[in-house]
């Protein structure tokens, strides 16, 4: 009964054993941490308020808290061990009639921001590929 | 013939005693103008008085309406003590909150009309705004009377069935909220216009 009980100890900790073994080399640490997340979103929200394809999403938006909540994600989902504090996905999108055009616009501006800031073509990859998901919470049409 | 002039006397009895237990009420009509005369819309006018109690009185509960990133309407006043529905008419979420002294509160995230009303049960001034977008902002006056009007575009505002009687008539205005545009004592006898010019300069 012990030893079942040590055993499922040891199981229910792994995922913290592995996840502190990989936060020294983390995504968010390989991508350059916060100053290069936050200097990436800054550049992709400025970029894509400007965009006819995407803009009219952002009007009136409160910019400030948006790209907050924005990098405390990318935060999080790299490994950075911050808490998103924004709401789900799904919610704050829904209404703003978002097509992929807009989306694959904010995914390119991202991309861009990121070169320009020198992040390696593999961390480049992986948050890409950690973000990817959403797209089906974000666009509607 | 008796029985008809007691009759008649008794109506005429009746009559005088429910005529004289009417308070009988005026409308007060209050002209408001900036000091450049142009009418000033949104403007908040108030009685109070220390003879009569601010009863509430029953009504469809107040609305502040969330339409194309903006509250709808910018200014409202509300007796102390109402409930008030924030509907939201956009497609997309709004997140109403205040950091007001007289209410503190915050709507998380929603669609349609929350369930929950909102209470302001203290006297004051509510600013609110939302969390997602920046330029939405509603003003809300909190009163302890129910006699109360906000002027519209041609600065024109109608406090309905005043119970005749000295009042203080009070103009407050959201550009300059934290304190009153304007005091006066008012005698309402009968529908009459009261004008006002105030001083619209945002600022204290």
């Amino acid at each position: 009964m012990l030893r079942i009980f040590y055993t499922s100890m040891l199981i229910a900790c792994m995922p913290f054993v592995s996840s502190q073994a990989h936060a020294a080399d983390s995504l968010y640490r390989r991508l350059g941490g916060q100053p290069v997340i936050e200097q990436a979103v800054d550049r992709t929200i400025a970029q894509v308020a400007n965009d006819p394809r995407v803009n009219h999403s952002f009007d009136q938006v409160n910019i400030k808290r948006l790209n907050k909540r924005i990098v405390e994600q990318i935060c999080s989902l790299t490994g950075g061990g911050c808490i998103y504090t924004g709401d789900e996905m799904k919610l704050v999108h829904q209404g703003l009639n978002i097509d992929e055009r807009a989306f694959y616009a904010l995914v390119e501006a991202l991309r861009q921001a990121l070169n320009d800031l020198d992040v390696g073509e593999r961390e480049k990859n992986e948050l890409l590929v950690i973000l990817a998901p959403m797209k089906r919470l974000i666009v509607e049409k | 013939m008796n029985l008809l002039h007691t009759c008649l006397r008794l109506i005429v009895a009746a009559i005088l005693t429910a005529s004289s237990g009417i308070a009988y009420a005026s409308n007060l009509t209050v002209q408001v103008n900036a000091s450049n005369r142009a009418p000033l819309e949104d403007v908040v006018v108030y009685l109070i008085s220390n003879k009569t109690t601010a009863i509430s009185v029953p009504g469809p509960r107040p609305e502040i309406q969330q339409i194309n990133k903006a509250f709808v309407p910018l200014v409202s006043v509300v007796q102390t003590g109402s409930l008030v529905d924030f509907p939201n008419k956009d497609k997309f979420r709004h997140h109403v909150y205040s950091f007001s002294e007289a209410k503190k509160f915050e709507i998380k995230l929603y669609a349609d009309t929350p369930s929950k009303p909102i209470l302001f049960d203290k006297p004051g001034y509510v600013v609110m705004g939302c969390n997602i977008h920046d330029n939405m902002i509603s003003h809300l006056l909190i009163i302890d009377t129910p006699y109360f009007a906000k002027s519209d575009a041609r600065g024109r505002a109608m406090i309905s069935n005043v119970p005749n009687g000295d009042y203080s008539l009070i103009a407050w205005y959201y550009q300059r909220p934290d304190k009153n545009a304007l005091t006066l004592p008012v005698s309402v006898k009968t529908d009459a216009t009261q004008m006002l010019v105030i001083d619209a300069s945002p600022g204290i």
